[in-house]
């Protein structure tokens, strides 16, 4: 869940709450804003190469610089700041992100069937398998005409499902080829029967069909006939493999089918191994050695895929590939079995995960770490950087990190390892309070293009200055911290009344963070206490409504602060209040008045300010939980009411409306909904019984039945 | 984070309203489970009463596709069985609706008690509309027999847009409301639940193995409260995804 989505264009919507009672986060998955992500929650992927990754993530980051590439960019910035999931990574660089247009049938590659891409059954091939058949027909030289279209019809009939419900597909694929009669078109024949009878779940027949077509005259038969043999096996050695949930149970596997199926597809490939079927033959021997539980031979056909830089020899993509290895492998792999440095590091780095200081006891030890050191003979700088993740994720020793890694000059571009060492080490520089951090911080900027970097170091740059107390400088001219996210997050919770003020009135930044600007403000000044500067600042408010959401996607646009709450008044409500400007006025002369309080406490309940996000501080080690620059600390509703309870000058009608508003937060739930600290049921009891007996005749007290 | 935020306050809740510690989920404990790639199944699914097996991933490639991830077609005879769609991209293709009715067929005529499809996507809050959208168009694509369902964390109920998730009920014919992200309990589940007076849908809570629950007083009441769900993980924790 738990983004920059759609390479934060709709992460523009993060940047503020779209209305006060809204979550910082606008999507379900929440993420945390920090680069140092020690436990995996499947929402805080960066492009920091670490602990709390989705372990797919990492493994995808390190085969972009395996494979020597980047996906396509379609503009130059492809991710924003946010910590991501797996799922809006791999949308971000589909390089169409967030696209909601419709796909037409046309969009669709023509093998397409009704199965979905990967499904674990044997008529997955149908019908690519009828194309090539169409194919060697029209190729065939010698086959009489009538017989080729007799072959073809009877192909087309043959629309096999492979569930043991549906009816075979042999019999009426033999009836439908008896007359075919020269040598040429018995061969076909007896393909097609062989298909027919793969598909039905006959293998021993397949198994004697495609045996007799090893000399057969066309190249593609003969080909065909081979790689099936090879499928043949394999289906049949699963054949009762599998419980009643479809799950594999590999003691039931047939270990000598799938021998043989091994033998088959190693044959095909070392006899043909650009042959027509290389590709799937290479990725059936991956099922071969998932289904026999063979880790070392599956963990070498993955590393076989790491190094073939031709993504048509890999008939898989980077995403699909750490896919299938994060399900097929990983879960059920020992580090102490694995060789590859790529694969190991994953591993590492997942076993790195820890909830807090206590159970990083728990995680992968520097001496087992060290102990791989052979392993990474080939990567020494992959090594250097587990080494140095270690120190900053699990041992919390940011100047290891420092002695490990070496400052790099930048090259053209950094691959997501290289990126990583060089933004682990500036965060390793910032924690053990060096003045370089923020430069070498900086440095990386012109050289961080590729998906979600950029991101990356705008939110280690923006939390370098926010715990420098110099978050201003974010803000300042030139600043290369762009993500609305990022600059909106810290206008949240912490700027102070100068910056907010002058980002209200600058120029230079976009006019939406403009308008937040003096909506923070003014809600803050509010109610904080800061009510002379809140009368002066109304001025501030626009004098026109804010320009209408363009009409193209009115879902991705921005949202908008409604500014016009600070014309708020309610003077016919049942507890009166005049407009914000005069209750402000009236509490500037006295800021302990109770009408004007109470109005305060009003005005924030009735415009749906409780459990705001402007009062809910991000933790501390996330953007935003530095101390606030903003004097005052949060609001609770309930402050109020408690202050005015316990004010004996307080007039029994503003009294018994601070009790019965005190009662009914916790309505219906129990829970308070006011803020503050929660109170006691004994002390909800009290109130009920002081408003009840005490203030009697007051409206509050009949209208009061029940306490929460 | 918004949630970790109103941890404390939950705790304070939990502790002065002797709701009670929070308690380990066990398995043992509930009778409807989700089965997720890479989970392998588990004693207590024995007895299940409703599963829900993740089937297929459709993800943003262009054009998305539908990418297999569940095993071969169960043989289940007892119990409600749920096709669960992992969803990247809500611009399925015509063949992605092929793929997906094409699987509802085979497991029904391989004889397994199929009632429903459950969507599990990371639905915007701001965008719950154009979500309701795409989920009553998927639902008058399926047979009039198999019910809808979806997931959703627990900010729905709590910050949902009303209007958009006003729609969403009206489509669906159940919500799982997830209480965990990732593999954890989200902290101050408590007080999001407490204001799931909101939702007007039937609805279940998905709770994690292993995970933390403590049921609000409130929850037993609610008249649209149908139990829960629990994702399953593997003992030894290996790298599987949750919804």
């Amino acid at each position: 869940m738990l983004r920059v989505w759609a390479a934060g264009v709709a992460l523009l919507a993060l940047a503020f709450v779209a209305s006060p009672a809204r979550a910082s986060g606008d999507f379900t998955c929440a993420p945390a804003w920090t680069l140092v992500h020690t436990q995996y929650t499947g929402c805080d992927s960066v492009a920091l190469l670490g602990p709390g990754n989705d372990t797919r993530v990492n493994l995808h980051l390190l085969l972009i610089d395996l494979h020597g590439g980047r996906p396509a960019a379609p503009s130059p910035v492809i991710g924003g700041a946010a910590p991501f999931s797996w799922e809006n990574f791999e949308d971000a660089l589909s390089g169409k992100p967030g696209k909601t247009e419709d796909y037409t049938s046309e969009d669709v590659q023509p093998q397409s069937s009704e199965f979905a891409t990967g499904e674990g059954t044997r008529c997955v091939s149908n019908a690519g398998g009828a194309a090539g058949f169409e194919t060697a027909l029209a190729a065939a030289r010698r086959l009489p005409p009538d017989e080729r279209v007799r072959l073809s019809d009877a192909r087309k009939a043959m629309q096999p499902s492979c569930e043991a419900s549906s009816g075979a597909v042999l019999p009426a694929v033999t009836v439908a080829v008896g007359p075919v009669k020269s040598s040429a078109g018995r061969a076909f024949a007896a393909y097609l029967q062989g298909a027919a009878a793969f598909y039905d779940g006959d293998f021993d027949t397949a198994a004697a069909r495609f045996a007799g077509l090893r000399k057969a005259e066309s190249d593609w038969l003969r080909q065909s006939a081979r790689y099936m043999q090879g499928r043949v096996e394999l289906n049949s050695a699963q054949v009762n493999a599998f419980d009643e949930y479809g799950a594999i149970v590999p003691a039931k596997v047939d270990a000598a089918a799938l021998a043989a199926a091994e033998s088959d597809f190693k044959a095909y490939l070392r006899d043909d191994p650009g042959g027509l079927y290389a590709a799937s033959a290479r990725g059936l021997l991956r099922r071969v050695y998932w289904l026999g539980g063979n880790q070392d031979k599956l963990a070498a056909e993955y590393v076989w895929q790491f190094t073939q830089i031709d993504p048509h020899a890999r008939n898989l993509s980077d995403g699909d590939l750490a896919q299938e290895i994060d399900a097929k492998l990983l879960g059920a792999s020992e580090a102490a079995r694995v060789a590859d440095p790529t694969l190991l590091a994953v591993i590492d780095l997942e076993k790195m995960r820890h909830d807090n200081a206590k159970d990083a006891a728990a995680a992968l030890s520097l001496a087992d770490l060290e102990a791989q050191r052979p392993r990474f003979a080939a990567d020494p700088a992959l090594f250097d950087y587990l080494l140095a993740a270690h120190a900053l994720f699990v041992d919390g020793r940011p100047a290891e990190v420092v002695r490990l890694i070496a400052a790099e000059p930048p090259g053209e571009r950094l691959g997501y390892l290289s990126f990583s060492r060089q933004l682990l080490r500036a965060l390793a520089l910032d924690r053990v309070g060096d003045g370089g951090a923020r430069e070498s911080l900086m440095r990386l900027f012109p050289v961080a293009t590729a998906p979600f970097q950029r991101g990356a170091l705008e939110l280690a740059l923006a939390m370098h200055d926010e715990r420098r107390g110099d978050v201003e400088r974010v803000f300042a001219a030139g600043s290369p911290v762009a993500d609305e996210a990022v600059r909106g997050i810290l206008l949240r919770h912490a700027a102070g009344p100068a910056l907010l003020r002058q980002r209200a009135a600058a120029a230079d930044g976009p006019r939406l963070e403009a308008r937040w600007a003096v909506y923070i403000l003014l809600y803050k000044e509010l109610t904080r206490g800061d009510y002379a500067a809140f009368s002066r600042d109304l001025a501030l408010l626009p004098t026109q409504a804010p320009p209408a959401a363009p009409a193209v996607d009115v879902s991705r646009a921005p949202a908008e602060p409604d500014l016009t709450v600070f014309a708020w008044s309610n003077p016919a409500g049942r507890y009166p209040c005049p407009d914000l400007r005069d209750i402000a006025a009236r509490l500037a002369r006295d800021p302990r008045a109770v009408e004007p309080r109470l109005c305060v406490g009003e005005f924030t309940r009735l415009e749906g300010f409780d459990n705001s996000p402007l009062d809910s501080p991000p933790p501390a080690d996330e953007l935003g939980g530095a101390p606030s620059r903003f004097p005052g600390g949060e609001f609770a509703r309930m402050a109020i009411y408690k202050s005015i309870i316990a004010d004996p000058a307080a007039p029994a009608a503003d009294k018994a409306y601070a009790l019965y508003r005190a009662i009914y937060c916790y309505a219906p739930s129990g829970h308070s909904d006011c803020g503050g600290p929660e109170s006691p049921v004994s002390e909800r009891k009290a109130w009920f019984e002081t408003l009840k007996h005490r203030y009697a005749s007051l409206p509050w007290a009949a209208q009061t039945t029940v306490y929460w | 984070m918004r949630s970790r935020a109103l941890a404390l306050a939950a705790a304070t809740w939990l502790g002065t309203s002797g709701a009670g510690f929070a308690a380990t989920v066990d398995a043992r404990d509930y009778d409807a489970f989700w089965l997720w790639a890479g989970v392998r199944p588990q004693p207590e699914m024995a007895k299940a009463k409703v599963l829900y097996v993740l089937q297929g991933e459709v993800v943003a490639s262009s054009p998305p596709r539908l990418v297999a991830q569940g095993g071969a077609t169960p043989a289940l005879r007892r119990g409600e069985l749920w096709l669960v769609y992992r969803v990247q991209t809500l611009a399925w293709t015509p063949l992605i609706y092929a793929q997906v009715a094409a699987h509802l067929r085979r497991w029904r005529a391989a004889g397994n008690p199929v009632v429903g499809v459950q969507i599990d996507f990371d639905a915007r809050t701001r965008r719950l509309g154009a979500y309701a959208a795409f989920l009553a168009d998927l639902k008058s694509r399926l047979p009039p027999d198999c019910k809808l369902g979806v997931t959703g964390l627990l900010d729905w109920s709590s910050q949902g847009d009303p209007a958009g998730l006003k729609a969403l009920t009206g489509v669906v014919d159940e919500l799982v409301l997830q209480t965990y992200q990732g593999r954890r309990t989200i902290p101050g589940y408590g007080a999001w639940l407490a204001r799931l007076d909101r939702l007007g849908a039937p609805f279940r809570i998905g709770l994690v193995q292993g995970g933390e629950w403590t049921p609000p007083e409130s929850l037993a009441r609610d008249p649209d409260f149908r139990g829960y769900v629990v994702f399953l993980r593997n003992p030894t924790g290996p790298t599987e995804q949750t919804p």
